[in-house]
């Protein structure tokens, strides 16, 4: 950019004075907070939850004006006494690039080069840079191979990767990032550090919020904050130069995982490999799965193959893994929540699931539990999803607490009594009458868990339940676990967390990576990140018997376990070192083995046109095929709609599938007619129904003229791309800007909702599972519990919504896009001469079929 | 948190999305007017300027007559959680009128945001239909229209539980009538009826059935407007 010169002779990227800021004029978020950044220095940004660093970082990036004080960023006075001014402010947004926890977020678009080149056609880049732009931030961040992938179906490291891209590919001068690892699992948290000590060595300014000790001694100052005040602004005393460096650093006074990582490395190579010679009665185990193997619809490759897993009555068992490995998965088939392919699962005596007898047929898929089951498995199974805190609703804490054991039918003075219990097991009694909306994410994470650990389960799953909090909330919850583990409720944690497996468990359970596992079910840590070696070394220890040595208190269970997976602390700690490079090999094997990335369209005559003729002349031929009143014009009609088949490649599979909802609707249609059309000769009369010739003639017609539109409706969108649609549609409606109305943002607007709705589908899909896990079914009970079931899914799927729409407006901010703005277009759509020939086609058509009405 | 102090202290709410100001106030009046302001001027460091209502935060980067970013994500969201619902479908009477309740998010998103997001929302929403069923989401499109503009334009003046009750009847009877009179226009198209066939299956059957859907429709927002106001106005 032309600006980068500048950046010499500017010795400070940010200069903060006397800045203040609150949101809810009671409290101060930063208090008089004074600070200076140099040009070309890493910073951390570093302290508890709700300490400020995170209002900080939106202060820096120019996303958010303070209150109060002095704000210049890259040499522009963007706030001072007379408040923001939106000319500067626009000027130094041009140069900072910002980056935020959730990667989902961030992402504007179904395909991942057009949500890198998004920020670069913000500010206008001419082609050729764009073109540069999308090469050189995919290369820096290992993704090249997946240019053309849908960012929405790939991991959340893999997704943050592409945020990080699409801020570098606007060659910002100073980048701020929020807790951009949070959501990571450690594999992919180092593939991410990695790639910011490499963008610093351009120069770049970086300012990173994080509380891992691990990143924050990255930096060349770290700068602590607590209750909106900086508390301490020092010279990071263990710079390290690179990452990989760091990794072998001694540890600093708050390190916690890297001293983890260190005793970690240091054991020599124990194997846990326990065989499955005994499999016992299922009776005294908790949760007894008996090699019990999943696939994904659509999916050729087991999640979990054949895989057994025993936890006896009262047993902490810790369950680790990398991502995609099958542990939501697992939970889930636990919880009743999805059914295996094969195996049995019995947990708390109940069968979840029951293998069959061997039929004639081949093995059919195993029983699942009947609803009586069921009902008993909700009663028994407490299930603490990811980020169970999405699943709040009530407006009360305590009413939220209750809702649980509310669907149990349980006393009113027993429910208090356990939603007492509940939050005083976690210490947040205080907070029983706020609005769960008002609390910190932390405090909301403790709620969500109080309302599971209410229902007094006997057998208690919890998917990541400490991630991404700060050290106070998670000694929380791990002295609730340790309680709940005395009075012998038996525990099951997923975890990537070393340490706090180590702490907590009996035992540790290590997933077995799947070769080819492509989604772990979790809403935003999906995919893969393993790879062939990994397996290899995880695998390659088989047929040995040595007693568990994860175990810190050794429980006196023989734990059966099959002999074809074992797995080595060793292996395990080279599986977290995975090359950058090395993923990349896995990324480009799934986009093409995996059915879910559809991004691209199978190239075919109909995809090659220009998109905007396309759809008009799909269009006209649409409403010219309501005219159709005879036999010829159906033979021309029909001649079209084949022609457009062949031309779009598409499969008699596909069609059907995207048409056969409209079957109820052409037989509705066509017993219409049969009865109200009565030309013709009388065929059959029966009381007051006539059946003529006529009607049939009619009905037949009216069918196949309304068929070959939806026909023809699901060809042509089978041949686009959502992307090309709202293209097109930006530019045919262009000329309506001159009449006041905002063409460009209804378009973004159009494309930013086509790429959440499945967001939104697979979210509320999760917090109906969460709630039915509560024993809230809207499909049961009195029309009052299903209005309650309905309120206790809708408020959560909405408040995610409103989450979404608040993350989403920072991005758009972060990439520059403003409203009006002229901006530049990376995919350029022009009419070439096969698009004349579409037209002429078309014309031809519309004769043919005006000729052939005379008949 | 009820709306009283939302009005009169706007200081904690990032910008409105709507230019606005006073858009966006729950739907319940009586509720709440518990924390007032204030206790808050109290616990306020007394020494510095406060917020200021109307530039809360703003960089003034999206001024008069632009969308500020936070409105085009409010309406994407609001689109895709409104398309994600229309493509589910109760049967209602008979199994093929169907019931679909995005008109419930659409009148949510306009109660909430006001008529342009109710007319933005309604319009959008159908456009992925629009190359699979081209009537039907015009259709769609016109009765999505006619029961959310209105009824956000009430509610826009009138902004109590009555208000809000009297806004979904005035909707909803719109929408009876956009429904009707382009079924009789629809459904010869779709059919070898007559204009006068379909006119003599009005009582019958389409009024009853879009009564039944706007009745639903009125219900469910009540039920659920109260507590997302909440959300919006924590």
């Amino acid at each position: 950019m032309t600006q980068r010169g500048q950046s010499a002779n500017q010795a400070y990227a940010a200069q903060l004075r006397h800045v203040s800021f609150s949101y809810d004029a009671s409290s101060w978020a930063l208090n008089d907070i004074s600070l200076d950044i140099r040009s070309g220095e890493w910073v951390c940004i570093t302290g508890p939850n709700g300490s400020g660093k995170s209002t900080l970082s939106k202060v820096i990036a120019g996303l958010s004006a303070p209150d109060d004080g002095v704000v210049t960023l890259l040499g522009n006075i963007v706030f001072d006494a007379q408040g923001a001014h939106a000319a500067q402010y626009r000027s130094a947004r041009r140069d900072i690039g910002a980056v935020f926890q959730n990667p989902e977020d961030q992402i504007v678009t179904t395909v991942i080069e057009d949500d890198v080149v998004f920020g670069p056609e913000n500010l206008g880049f001419s082609r050729r840079d764009m073109a540069q732009a999308i090469s050189d931030s995919l290369h820096s961040v290992g993704l090249e191979s997946m240019r053309f992938a849908d960012p929405t179906h790939i991991s959340g490291g893999q997704q943050q990767r592409v945020a990080i891209a699409g801020a570098m590919a606007m060659h910002p001068r100073m980048v701020v990032l929020d807790e951009i690892t949070a959501m990571l699992d450690p594999e992919a948290r180092e593939d991410v550090m990695r790639i910011l000590s490499a963008w610093h060595a351009q120069g770049v300014t970086i300012v990173h919020v994080t509380h891992l000790a691990q990143e924050v001694q990255l930096a060349q100052r770290v700068i602590r904050m607590d209750h909106g005040r900086i508390i301490a602004n020092d010279v990071a005393r263990h710079r390290t130069d690179s990452f990989e460096k760091s990794n072998n650093a001694p540890p600093v006074e708050e390190q916690s995982l890297e001293e983890t990582t260190l005793w970690y490395a240091s054991e020599s190579e124990h194997i846990t490999d326990l065989n499955g010679t005994a499999r016992n009665t299922t009776r005294e185990w908790a949760i007894a799965i008996d090699c019990v193997t999943y696939r994904y619809p659509h999916s050729q490759q087991a999640v979990l193959d054949n895989y057994p897993l025993f936890v006896a009555q009262g047993q902490t068992v810790a369950l680790m893994g990398r991502n995609g490995s099958g542990k939501t998965t697992l939970a889930r088939l636990i919880s009743a929540l999805d059914s295996p392919d094969e195996g049995s699962i019995t947990v708390a005596g109940i069968p979840v699931s029951s293998r069959r007898n061997a039929s004639l047929f081949g093995t059919r898929k195993p029983k699942p539990a009947n609803s009586r089951q069921r009902k008993a498995l909700r009663r028994s199974v407490g299930y603490v999803m990811q980020h169970p805190e999405r699943q709040l609703f009530a407006e009360t804490v305590a009413q939220d607490v209750a809702y649980g054991p509310r669907n149990q039918g349980l006393a009113e003075d027993e429910i208090a009594k356990r939603v007492d219990e509940a939050l005083s097991l976690l210490h947040i009694q205080d907070l029983a009458q706020r609005s769960p909306f008002d609390l910190s994410g932390g405090q909301q994470r403790l709620v969500a868990i109080a309302g599971v650990i209410a229902c007094h389960p006997q057998v208690l799953i919890l998917d990541e339940p400490t991630a991404n909090l700060d050290a106070h909330a998670k000694q929380r919850i791990i002295n609730m676990l340790t309680h709940l583990h005395k009075q012998g409720v038996t525990i099951l944690m997923i975890t990537h967390d070393v340490e706090e497996a180590h702490s907590l468990a009996d035992r540790i359970e290590i997933m077995p990576d799947s070769k080819d596992s492509y989604a772990d079910g979790d809403d935003d840590s999906n995919g893969i990140n393993g790879t062939a070696d990994i397996v290899d070394n995880l695998t390659d220890a088989t047929g040995n018997t040595t007693q568990n040595q994860f175990s810190t208190d050794s429980p006196s269970h023989e734990t059966p376990r099959a002999a074809n997976v074992s797995v080595s602390r060793h292996a395990l700690q080279y599986a977290s070192r995975p090359s950058v490079e090395h993923i990349d090999v896995n990324n480009q094997s799934m986009s093409l083995q995996s059915p879910k990335v559809n991004a691209s369209v199978r190239s075919s005559l109909l995809s090659s046109f220009d998109p905007r003729i396309l759809l008009v002349v799909t269009i006209i031929a649409m409403f010219s095929a309501f005219t159709i009143s005879n036999a010829a014009q159906l033979m021309v009609a029909g001649t079209l709609v084949v022609a457009a088949a062949c031309a779009g490649r598409i499969r008699v599979g596909e069609l059907v599938r995207a048409t056969h909802g409209f079957l109820v609707l052409f037989i509705f249609t066509g017993l219409l007619n049969i009865f109200f059309v009565r030309t013709g000769s009388i065929l059959v009369q029966w009381g007051p129904l006539i059946l003529t010739t006529g009607g049939i003639a009619a009905s037949v017609l009216y069918i196949c003229r309304f068929a070959l539109v939806i026909i023809l409706g699901a060809i042509v969108m089978n041949a686009t791309t959502p992307i090309a649609v709202t293209d097109a549609c930006e530019s045919l409606m262009s000329p309506l800007r001159n009449f006041g109305i905002h063409t460009q943002d209804i378009a973004l607007v159009m494309s930013l909702s086509v790429r959440f709705l499945p967001t939104l589908s697979s979210e509320a899909r999760a917090i109906a599972d969460a709630q039915a896990s509560r024993g809230g079914s809207i499909e049961s009970g009195s029309p009052l519990q299903r209005i309650r079931a309905l309120g206790a899914i809708v408020v959560p799927v909405f408040a995610g919504t409103l989450r979404h729409a608040d993350n989403l407006s920072l991005a758009l901010d972060a990439r520059s896009y403003e409203s009006g703005i002229q901006r530049a277009h990376w995919r350029v759509m022009s009419v070439r001469r096969r698009d004349m020939a579409l037209i002429a086609c078309a014309a031809l058509y519309i004769v043919a079929l005006c000729a052939a009405a005379l008949f | 948190m009820g709306e009283f102090q939302h009005a009169s202290n706007q200081g904690h709410t990032s910008p409105d999305i709507s230019s606005d100001a006073n858009e966006s106030i729950p739907i319940d009046s009586a509720s709440a007017q518990s924390v007032s302001s204030s206790e808050n001027h109290n616990s306020m460091p007394k020494n510095r300027r406060r917020p200021s209502a109307l530039q809360a935060h703003s960089t003034g980067v999206a001024d008069s007559g632009r969308w500020s970013s936070r409105r085009i994500a409010v309406y994407a969201l609001f689109v895709a959680l409104t398309a994600a619902t229309s493509f589910i479908e109760v049967p209602l009477l008979v199994p093929w009128l169907k019931y679909d309740p995005s008109g419930i998010i659409a009148l949510v998103a306009g109660f909430a945001f006001g008529p342009s997001a109710a007319g933005i929302v309604s319009v959008l929403s159908f456009t992925p239909h629009l190359f699979t069923n081209p009537l039907g989401a015009i259709m769609g499109m016109a009765v999505g229209l006619a029961l959310t503009v209105p009824a956000a334009l009430i509610y826009q003046r009138f902004r109590t539980r009555k208000g809000a009750l009297f806004a979904l009847i005035i909707g909803s009877i719109c929408a009876i009538v956009i429904a009707i009179a382009g079924n009789l226009v629809i459904t010869p198209i779709y059919t070898g009826m007559t204009v006068a066939q379909v006119a003599a299956l009005i009582v019958p059957v389409l009024l009853p059935f879009n009564v039944l859907k706007m009745f639903l429709h009125i219900v469910c927002t009540f039920i659920i407007y109260k507590p997302i106001s909440d959300l919006l106005h924590r």
